[in-house]
């Protein structure tokens, strides 16, 4: 099935991205994955403290995005090797079979605002208590 | 006359006045196939209405939905989501605060200036109302004293 990881790279110069990014791919085809495509997003200053696995914590990361298929198992075979990553942030695979979700209303009916789909449960499935001969 | 029974649209029975053949229906008599005119029209939120496709990777369009103090999701009340809309965005924002895309404690300051898409919950619910109301005769009763004086 097709995943897609975001890699975050340190940045540190331009050569080292590219190893970085040279690496991560390496591990993806270990892992027995076939790389689509590589999408570069840019530098970006990063929303969130984020701890790198190896070495200091970063205010600037180089994002990638990373479109590939494998077996389902990628994910726990891809940790071990991101774990001693000098290069990389973060490095999360995503399934694509997100994309394949469908809004209910689409079907023609209405939106679900909180309405009750039985309005009457508490008349219908009240339990009646009554006095009890012990 | 004489009155004769003709077929009436899906097989129904139903009398009719002189001499109109069979097959044609009486224009006095009411339509067996007209839609009906006091159903309510869909009412679709927000996203639905406009077919937004949600993202994770799209932290702009999540951040609209996200406080900018604390960076928490805003309730249904506040949002005016339906349900299944309003748990799919809670669940991209979780994903997309996991992947590095959004923060979870703060807005990001450029998302600050995006159209609200709801009204400030800490503004109370008076914000809107006067300023509608009140700005036309203001305006003119200004007006008609500037002229005056």
């Amino acid at each position: 099935p097709g995943f897609e990881q975001t890699l975050i790279l340190k940045c540190a110069s331009r050569a080292d991205v590219a190893a970085g990014l040279r690496s991560n791919l390496g591990h993806l085809l270990r892992c027995g994955a076939v790389i689509r495509s590589v999408d570069n997003l840019g530098e970006r200053r990063l929303p969130l403290n984020m701890r790198a696995p190896v070495g200091d914590k970063p205010l600037v990361g180089h994002y990638f995005l990373v479109h590939f298929e494998s077996p389902p198992g990628v994910k726990d075979r891809l940790r071990p090797l991101q774990r001693l990553d000098p290069f990389m942030i973060r490095g999360h695979v995503c399934d694509k079979t997100e994309a394949d979700w469908v809004r209910p209303c689409s079907t023609g009916e209405q939106c679900k605002f909180g309405e009750k789909d039985k309005p009457n449960f508490e008349q219908a499935y009240a339990v009646k208590r009554g006095y009890r001969h012990y | 006359c004489r009155l004769v029974l003709t077929a009436v649209g899906r097989g129904k029975l139903g009398l009719s006045t002189g001499a109109a053949p069979a097959g044609q229906t009486d224009p006095d008599m009411p339509l067996a196939d007209m839609p009906d005119p006091y159903k309510k029209p869909i009412k679709k939120c927000v996203l639905c209405r406009q077919d937004v496709p949600l993202d994770y990777k799209n932290a702009r369009l999540l951040s609209q939905f996200v406080s900018p103090y604390t960076g928490r999701i805003y309730g249904r009340h506040i949002t005016g989501l339906c349900q299944p809309m309003q748990e799919r965005v809670a669940e991209l924002v979780k994903k997309s605060q996991k992947f590095g895309y959004m923060s979870q404690n703060i807005k990001e300051t450029f998302f600050l200036s995006d159209p609200a898409l709801f009204r400030n919950p800490l503004s109370g619910p008076s914000v809107a109302a006067p300023a509608s109301k009140s700005s036309k005769p203001s305006t003119s009763s200004t007006e008609s004293e500037k002229d005056g004086n």
